[in-house]
C-alpha cells in the first residue's frame, strides 16, 4: 500500500469552499503525481462535513425494507433534492428483531463541488462517504464485535461515536461533532501563544504552511504527551499548568456527551458495565484515566491502540484505515451528475461489450461462412476434370448436331438439284447379250422426263419370218423387263416392213424405264433442322 | 435515467445497430448469397456431371461412330461436290472420254448457274454451282458404255441429263451426250472445320489441294 499525505491551512478551507475547491486542484494533483500508478482508479472520499445530515432508526422490518424505510424518514428531514443513502448494521448472518439503520443525506451542491474537484484532477470517484458515517460504521461494527455488556466510545480526529450493542445487535449508536482535534487544538494554541514572530515569518519565507504545520506539531503533541497528570516539562513549559485548563473543558464535554448518551438513549436496554475506548484517539496517553475520573463504567483501552499511528496517513487505528481494512463500509454518496455519468459509462461499457460481441459474432459467422465456400469451392474444383470430360463430351454432341445439320442442309441443296443417278451404262453394257440375234438397234436415246429416266431403243427385228421376228422381239423385250435396273418396258410402237423379196422384218420402238438411285447422303436431305434425336447425327 | 442520457444511449445504440446490420449485410450477407450461389452451383455441377457421365456410358460410342460416319460423308461429299473451274469440268470430260479410246468432236458448254440456300440457324449460305455441257464423240459401242459408266460412278457429280446413240458400223457408234456437272462452291466453315483431322489438307474452301 501506498500512501500520500498532504498538509494544508485550514484557514484557508473556507475560501476554497467558496472557490468551489478550485484552490485545492494543484495541490492534489501534486499528491497524486507522488504515486506509481498512473491509471485513474476509482477512490472513495472520506470527507468532514458540517452539512452532513444523519439520523438512526431502528425498525422491526428486515434489512431492505429498513433501509426503505429509513430513506423515507430522512425525506422527511431534507426533501427530494439531495441525495439519500442508508446503512443497516448488522452482525454477519445474525439478526435480531430490529435492524439499526443508518441513513444519510449530503447537499446535492457540495456533493457536486467534490465531485467536480476530485473529475478535475483526474480521479475516478467510487463514492463520497462523510466522515461521521464513517465513524459510526467503523463504531458499530467494533461494538458489533467487543466482549458482551462493553459500549464503545470511538475518538475520532473530528468525530466521536458513542456506540453499543447487544448480542451483536446494536443498540445504540450516536455521534458528536467533536474529536481529538479539539484536545489538539489546546496544544495548538499553547505552541502559537509561545512561538516566536521571527520563526513565523521565517517558515512564511520558506512559503511553508505555519498553520499547517503548527496544527500537525500540536497533533503530534497530543499524541506524544496526551493528558498531562505529572509536573513533566517539555521545552521548559509545564504542560499541566499550561495545556490542562485548555484541555478540561473539552474532556469534561466528551464525559457528559458519553453520560447522557447512555442515559438517554437506551430506552430501557440495561446499561453497559464496560466502556471501551477506541479509535485513533485511544492513542492518547491517559485519555482512559481522565474519562474514567467522569464515567462511572469501567473503562478499558482498544487493546490494539499502542499500536496506532494516527498521524501517518492510513496509519493503523486511523478511520481511513479502518475503512480499508473491512469488507463492509457504507456505499457513498454521489451527486446526481456522478449517477449519470456512472449510468453514462455503464450503457457506454455495455454499448461497447454488445459492438464486441456482434463484432466477434460478425466474425465468427464471416469466418464460418468464409470457410464453407471454401470447401464448396474446393468440391467444385475436385469435380472440375469430369466435369471437363463431360463438357467436352457436350460440346462433340453439339458439333455433331452442327456437322449433321449442315450436311444435311448441303444435301438438301443436291436433292433439289440432282433427282438421282440412272445407272444407264448397266443396261446399255448387257444389251448385247440380252439382245436375240435378229434385232438390230438403230438408236438409243436417253432422257429423264418428269424425274423418270427413260431408255428409248429403236431398232428392227429381222428373223426369218414374221412369226420369228415377233417372237423374237417379244423375248427382247421381256428380257429387258426382267433386267435388274429394269423398271418397266412399254411398246413405242411397232410395224411390218418388208426388208426384201418376201422377207419381212418388225421395226419397232421400246421405252424402258430405268431406276434411279439417290446418291449417299441424299438420304440425309430429310433430317429437319431441331431434330436431336439420334444426336442429330446422320 | 436521465433523458439526454436515455436519448443518447437510444442514439448511438440505433448507430451502432445500423452500423452492425450495414456490416453484416456487406461482408456476411455477401457471403451468404455467395455461399448460397456456389451451393446451387455444386447441385447443378453434381447433378450435370451424372446425367452427363450417365449420357456418356449410353451414347459415347454412337456419338463416336456418328461422328466418323459424318466425317466420311463430309469426305465424301467433298469429293463429290468438288469446286472445280469450268475450264477444268470440260478439260476433265475430255480426257475422261478420250482415256475410254473416244474420238470427241465437240465439247461445248450450255449453261452455267448457281444455286443457293440460306440456314436458318446462322443466315449462312450454301452454294451449288451446276455446269452443263454438250459432248459429242464417237467409238466402240463398249469404250461408249464404260464413258458412261464412268460418269455416272465417277469421284465427280454428274448427272446425265440426255444421250443419243447412233450405230455407224458394226464396230462404231456415235454418241451426243448433254452432262451437268455439280460443284459446291460456299459451304458453312462449320462443315470443313468440324472433327477436323489435319492430315486430309483440305482447304477452307473444300477441295482436295492435288485435285484442282
Amino acid at each position: 500500500m501506498q500512501a500520500e499525505q498532504l498538509v494544508l491551512n485550514p484557514d484557508q478551507w473556507a475560501a476554497f469552499w467558496e472557490e468551489g475547491l478550485i484552490g485545492l486542484d494543484q495541490p492534489l494533483r501534486q499528491l497524486m503525481s507522488r504515486f506509481s500508478s498512473r491509471n485513474s482508479l476509482p477512490a472513495t472520499l472520506i470527507y468532514h462535513s458540517p452539512t452532513a445530515t444523519t439520523q438512526v432508526h431502528r425498525f422491526d422490518l428486515n434489512p431492505v425494507a429498513a433501509r426503505e424505510a429509513g430513506a423515507v424518514k430522512i425525506r422527511d428531514a431534507v426533501g427530494f433534492g439531495d441525495p439519500v443513502e442508508t446503512c443497516v448494521f448488522v452482525h454477519g448472518k445474525k439478526r435480531g428483531k430490529s435492524v439499526t439503520t443508518l441513513v444519510y443525506s449530503e447537499r446535492e451542491e457540495q456533493l457536486r463541488t467534490l465531485y467536480g474537484w476530485l473529475n478535475r484532477c483526474n480521479i475516478q470517484v467510487r463514492s463520497l462517504i462523510p466522515e461521521n458515517v464513517a465513524a459510526m460504521n467503523t463504531a458499530a461494527l467494533m461494538a458489533q464485535d467487543v466482549e458482551p455488556r462493553t459500549a464503545i466510545f470511538y475518538l475520532g480526529a473530528n468525530i466521536s461515536v458513542m456506540a453499543y450493542a447487544i448480542d451483536s445487535e446494536v443498540k445504540l449508536i450516536r455521534s458528536i461533532a467533536i474529536g481529538y482535534q479539539r484536545l489538539a487544538e489546546c496544544y495548538l494554541r499553547m505552541l502559537s501563544d509561545g512561538m516566536e514572530e521571527a520563526s513565523l515569518q521565517e517558515n512564511q519565507d520558506q512559503g511553508e504552511s505555519p498553520a499547517g504545520d503548527v496544527g500537525s506539531q500540536a497533533t503530534k503533541m497530543l499524541f506524544e504527551h496526551g493528558v498531562p497528570v505529572g509536573r513533566a516539562k517539555v521545552d521548559g513549559v509545564e504542560l499541566q499548568s499550561e495545556v490542562m485548563p485548555m484541555l478540561a473543558p473539552v474532556l469534561q464535554r466528551f464525559c457528559i456527551e458519553i453520560k447522557q448518551t447512555f442515559r438517554f438513549g437506551l430506552h430501557g436496554e440495561s446499561m453497559p458495565e464496560r466502556l471501551m475506548v477506541c479509535g485513533p484517539g485511544s492513542s492518547i496517553p491517559h485519555i482512559s484515566k481522565v474519562i474514567a475520573q467522569h464515567i462511572d463504567m469501567h473503562i478499558r483501552l482498544d487493546p490494539a491502540a499502542e499500536s496506532f499511528s494516527p498521524t501517518l496517513a492510513f496509519g493503523k487505528g486511523t478511520l481511513e484505515h479502518s475503512i480499508i481494512t473491512t469488507n463492509s463500509y457504507p456505499d457513498g454518496l454521489l451527486p446526481d451528475i456522478a449517477h449519470d455519468a456512472n449510468m453514462q459509462q455503464f450503457l457506454s461499457r455495455g454499448l461497447t461489450v454488445g459492438a464486441l460481441m456482434a463484432l466477434i459474432a460478425l466474425g465468427g459467422e464471416f469466418t464460418k461462412t468464409s470457410v464453407r465456400c471454401e470447401q464448396i469451392d474446393y468440391l467444385i474444383n475436385n469435380d472440375q476434370r469430369r466435369l471437363n470430360v463431360v463438357n467436352e463430351f457436350h460440346d462433340q454432341r453439339n458439333e455433331a448436331i452442327g456437322l449433321a445439320m449442315v450436311i444435311s442442309d448441303i444435301s438438301g441443296l443436291v436433292s433439289d438439284n440432282v433427282e438421282g443417278i440412272t445407272q444407264w451404262n448397266n443396261l446399255l453394257g448387257e444389251l448385247a447379250t440380252i439382245k436375240p440375234e435378229s434385232i438390230r438397234i438403230h438408236e438409243l436415246r436417253g432422257n429423264i422426263k418428269n424425274g423418270v429416266s427413260i431408255l428409248e431403243i429403236s431398232g428392227m427385228a429381222a428373223a426369218g419370218s414374221d412369226k420369228q421376228s415377233s417372237q423374237d422381239l417379244n423375248m427382247f423385250v421381256r428380257r429387258l423387263e426382267e433386267f435388274e435396273s429394269t423398271d418397266r418396258v412399254t411398246h413405242g410402237g411397232t410395224s411390218r416392213v418388208s426388208i426384201g423379196e418376201d422377207q419381212w422384218a418388225r421395226q419397232f420402238r421400246l421405252n424402258v424405264e430405268l431406276k434411279t438411285a439417290l446418291l449417299s447422303y441424299q438420304q440425309l436431305a430429310h433430317l429437319k433442322e431441331g431434330e436431336e434425336d439420334m444426336w442429330g447425327t446422320p | 435515467m436521465n433523458r439526454d442520457i436515455q436519448k443518447s444511449f437510444l442514439f448511438r445504440l440505433g448507430i451502432a445497430s445500423l452500423i452492425g446490420a450495414i456490416a453484416w449485410h456487406i461482408l456476411v450477407g455477401a457471403k451468404l448469397e455467395r455461399e448460397q450461389e456456389l451451393a446451387r452451383a455444386l447441385a447443378l455441377q453434381t447433378k450435370s456431371i451424372i446425367n452427363g457421365e450417365q449420357e456418356i456410358e449410353q451414347h459415347a460410342d454412337e456419338l463416336s461412330s456418328s461422328i466418323d460416319r459424318m466425317r466420311r460423308t463430309r469426305e465424301e461429299m467433298i469429293t463429290h461436290l468438288d469446286m472445280l473451274q469450268s475450264s477444268k469440268a470440260h478439260q476433265i470430260l475430255q480426257n475422261s472420254a478420250e482415256s475410254h479410246g473416244l474420238i470427241v468432236s465437240r465439247v461445248e458448254p450450255i449453261r452455267m448457274g448457281t444455286d443457293r440456300r440460306i440456314r436458318k440457324v446462322d443466315q449462312s449460305e450454301i452454294k451449288l454451282g451446276i455446269s452443263e455441257y454438250r459432248l459429242e464423240c464417237s467409238g466402240s459401242f463398249g469404250n461408249l458404255v464404260g464413258f458412261i459408266g464412268a460418269l455416272n460412278n465417277g469421284k465427280h457429280l454428274a448427272q446425265i441429263d440426255s444421250f443419243r446413240i447412233i450405230p455407224m458400223s458394226n464396230h462404231s457408234a456415235r454418241m451426243s451426250i448433254q452432262v451437268s456437272i455439280y460443284q459446291l462452291l460456299e459451304a458453312p466453315e462449320l462443315f470443313f472445320k468440324s472433327f477436323k483431322e489435319p492430315e486430309l489438307g483440305m482447304t477452307d474452301a473444300g477441295g482436295l489441294e492435288d485435285e484442282i
